[in-house]
């Protein structure tokens, strides 16, 4: 008989559960690791001086802000398949996640960087520091105050975003949940636990940035 | 590449069910926003409480889970069956319902407090009040993020294809498995962006109109 | 007192111009500063003070006109404006202090990383210089929590560690309380007793009686009239200075 709960089940396939959540934060590590190394090339490419650079820059943010993820999995999938590249899934949902994660980090960055006001980069050239001893004694350190909380925000959304993986046989938490739930029909409470699993691991995420920004931006009180 | 041509007409097809749905999902995710957020923005504690749940839960579960949950859970619980469609519908009305929370009370909250004390003064009650003062203000904030939400709609129900319910996604997807190419992913893809990039420009409109034509 | 080309002086500035599209803000500003002179620019705001600074040390670029500071030609683009800008130091309005640096490190920042000089020096250096401005206590504070004055002299301060031939002071009292103006120009006067050789942009017309060697007043991108402390600011030639004295004085 299919019961609405039944906790015993978690129990019984604790194994395979952990496995997913394993499987779940190590792509979700990979996807926001790929998402910042995009994202950084797409800055660069969008606010590079040479037009076709800046075009395709903006042409790959535009592209994945108004596309949808799946379509990526599928399209890595499918297509790396075709041209002979024998990526495993795994390698396939990381890229995808990246390249889209990548988009909105390159305007998080771009928006930072803008935020940080001329005046600093005038004094920091005054005082005769080079632009790329500006960039990082000067600028890095206020952009990644000002990008902080944007940053948090998407590497949640990133980390949510590996449910999809499961598409293409990830054997990430969602999958492990949908085998399980096919091989009892008790969907209702492995879905529930799914969604708890998840939902344990944003707090946790979010709690860790607030402590972050606390710790290490706090002392700016006042400024910026 | 070219053996995409004949199906054009199906994935056409397959963006206007992916536009009904969304835009069906986006009504039902802005009366939800309206009224959560109106309740989200009174005094009563446990209103605000509840709102808040609400949007946290949303926004800390993957919409593919929400959907599994809608699809496959819940006819456990209502001991009925819910058609691919509804259940798509349903999660991405919920989904969308929760961010839209949010920007009904920041349009709520975007008009001073000073014009709450200047309309009690007047002698105006809350209803009114809401509803000649803060509403036509609000929406300056509300809906420039409610197009936002719809893009983010347009983009979700792709997920739908995964329990099976047949929209843009997955007539590209069947279709590569017929023909074997990715040229029908890539028309799907310039359909979304169209639907989506045209609907981020006309927020952009809405917003800029808004700013010039109201003080503030 | 180093001796410079008898010529040239310190900072010599000819026929600079400098225009911003349509607009001339600067229409051919002439004039010489000397080692160890106090050279003090009033003038109504938007009259190219700021630009013209600005234009010494290479943060703007001119449009014609030649500067030659301590020997060196300046070019914005040229390859020696990181030699200019050692010995050029700059005091800004808004001091511009790292927000995200201590005082003490705000100070050692840019000897170390520009300069290249070992860290210890550069923090020895930094302490001795706190308590040159009268900041001795406050090397851990960060610039959020340091009042306007406290930070402007920490920004002297910073500006003195590069060792510069020429300072450039910005309109350094402006956005300061009444309060704490008087500090931030004693440190400057102190400077200036020492020798050094200093361009002040200022409305403290007190300072430049006091201090200043000579004073310029500028309007409209134009120096109006030259001249020292005494005749300027007392007997001054052309109407438009007088004008502009009385309604300030």
């Amino acid at each position: 008989m299919v019961s609405l709960f039944d906790p015993a089940l978690f129990w019984r396939y604790r194994h395979a559960i952990a496995a997913g959540a394993a499987a779940t934060l190590a792509l979700g590590a990979c996807s926001v690791l790929a998402s910042f190394a995009f994202g950084l090339a797409g800055w660069r490419l969008k606010t590079s001086r040479h037009r076709p650079f800046a075009w395709f820059g903006n042409a790959y943010v535009e592209a994945l802000r108004n596309t949808p993820d799946l379509l990526y999995i599928y399209g890595l999938y499918f297509g790396l398949t075709g041209v002979g590249i024998r990526f495993s899934a795994f390698t396939c949902a990381v890229l995808a996640l990246g390249i889209q994660g990548g988009a909105y980090v390159a305007e998080i960055i771009r928006g930072a960087f803008t935020a940080v006001s001329n005046e600093q980069r005038a004094a920091a050239r005054a005082l005769s520091l080079r632009p790329w001893q500006s960039l990082v004694h000067v600028e890095l350190p206020q952009m990644l105050r000002v990008a902080f909380p944007a940053l948090g925000n998407q590497v949640i959304s990133t980390l949510l975003g590996t449910a999809l993986a499961s598409v293409i046989a990830v054997p990430e938490l969602t999958y492990q949940s949908q085998i399980i739930g096919d091989s009892t029909y008790q969907y209702f409470s492995v879905f529930a636990m799914d969604a708890v699993i998840y939902l344990l691991l944003v707090q946790i995420l979010t709690r860790v940035f607030h402590l972050i920004d606390h710790l290490w931006f706090g002392k700016w009180r006042g400024t910026v | 590449m070219a053996g995409v041509v004949p199906y054009l007409g199906l994935l056409v097809k397959g963006a206007l069910i992916t536009l009904e749905v969304s835009a069906l999902a986006l009504v039902c995710a802005l009366v939800i926003g309206v009224v959560v957020g109106i309740v989200a923005t009174s005094r009563f504690r446990a209103a605000q409480a509840a709102a808040r749940v609400y949007v946290e839960l949303v926004r800390s579960i993957p919409l593919l889970v929400q959907l599994f949950f809608a699809y496959y859970g819940l006819p456990l619980m209502f001991k009925v069956n819910f058609t691919p469609y509804q259940a798509a519908t349903a999660a991405l009305a919920l989904y969308g319902g929760a961010y839209m929370v949010e920007a009904v009370r920041s349009g709520i909250q975007s008009v001073g407090r000073n014009q709450w004390e200047a309309a009690r003064a007047l002698g105006i009650g809350y209803w009114h009040t809401m509803t000649y003062v803060v509403a036509p203000q609000a929406i300056r904030v509300t809906l420039p993020a409610a197009a936002g939400i719809f893009i983010s709609l347009l983009k979700g129900s792709s997920v739908a294809s995964i329990i099976g319910f047949v929209e843009l996604l997955q007539t590209a997807v069947n279709i590569r498995n017929t023909i074997f190419s990715l040229s029908p992913l890539l028309v799907a893809g310039i359909l979304y962006f169209l639907m989506c990039y045209g609907l981020s420009r006309f927020g952009s409109r809405v917003e800029r109109r808004f700013r010039y034509g109201g003080a503030s | 007192m180093s001796a410079a080309p008898a010529a040239a002086g310190m900072l010599s500035v000819e026929g600079l111009v400098k225009r911003f599209g349509s607009r001339t803000v600067l229409n051919g500003i002439t004039f010489q500063v000397t080692p160890g002179e106090v050279l003090v620019i009033i003038g109504p705001s938007g009259g190219g003070k700021s630009t013209l600074l600005r234009c010494v040390n290479g943060l703007e670029d001119f449009s014609s006109g030649r500067i030659v500071l301590d020997g060196l030609v300046v070019q914005p683009s040229g390859a020696n404006i990181w030699e200019v800008r050692k010995r050029a130091g700059m005091i800004f309005q808004h001091f511009n202090l790292f927000p995200h640096l201590t005082a003490r490190q705000n100070i050692e920042l840019a000897p170390r990383v520009a300069l290249r000089r070992p860290a210890s020096e550069c923090r020895e250096r930094a302490e001795a210089l706190l308590a040159r401005v009268g900041l001795a206590e406050f090397g851990h504070h960060y610039p959020g929590q340091l009042s306007g004055g406290q930070q402007q002299r920490v920004a002297i301060a910073r500006a003195l560690a590069m060792d510069p031939k020429l300072m450039l002071f910005d309109e350094p009292t402006s956005a300061l309380d009444p309060e704490t103006v008087g500090e931030v120009l004693a440190v400057m006067k102190e400077l200036a007793t020492g020798g050094m050789t200093m361009v002040v942009v200022t409305h403290e017309l007190n300072f430049a009686k006091e201090v200043g060697d000579r004073i310029l007043f500028m309007d409209a991108g134009v120096v109006v009239e030259d001249g020292t402390p005494g005749e300027l600011l007392s007997q001054p030639r052309n109407p438009r200075t007088r004008q502009f004295i009385q309604a300030v004085l």
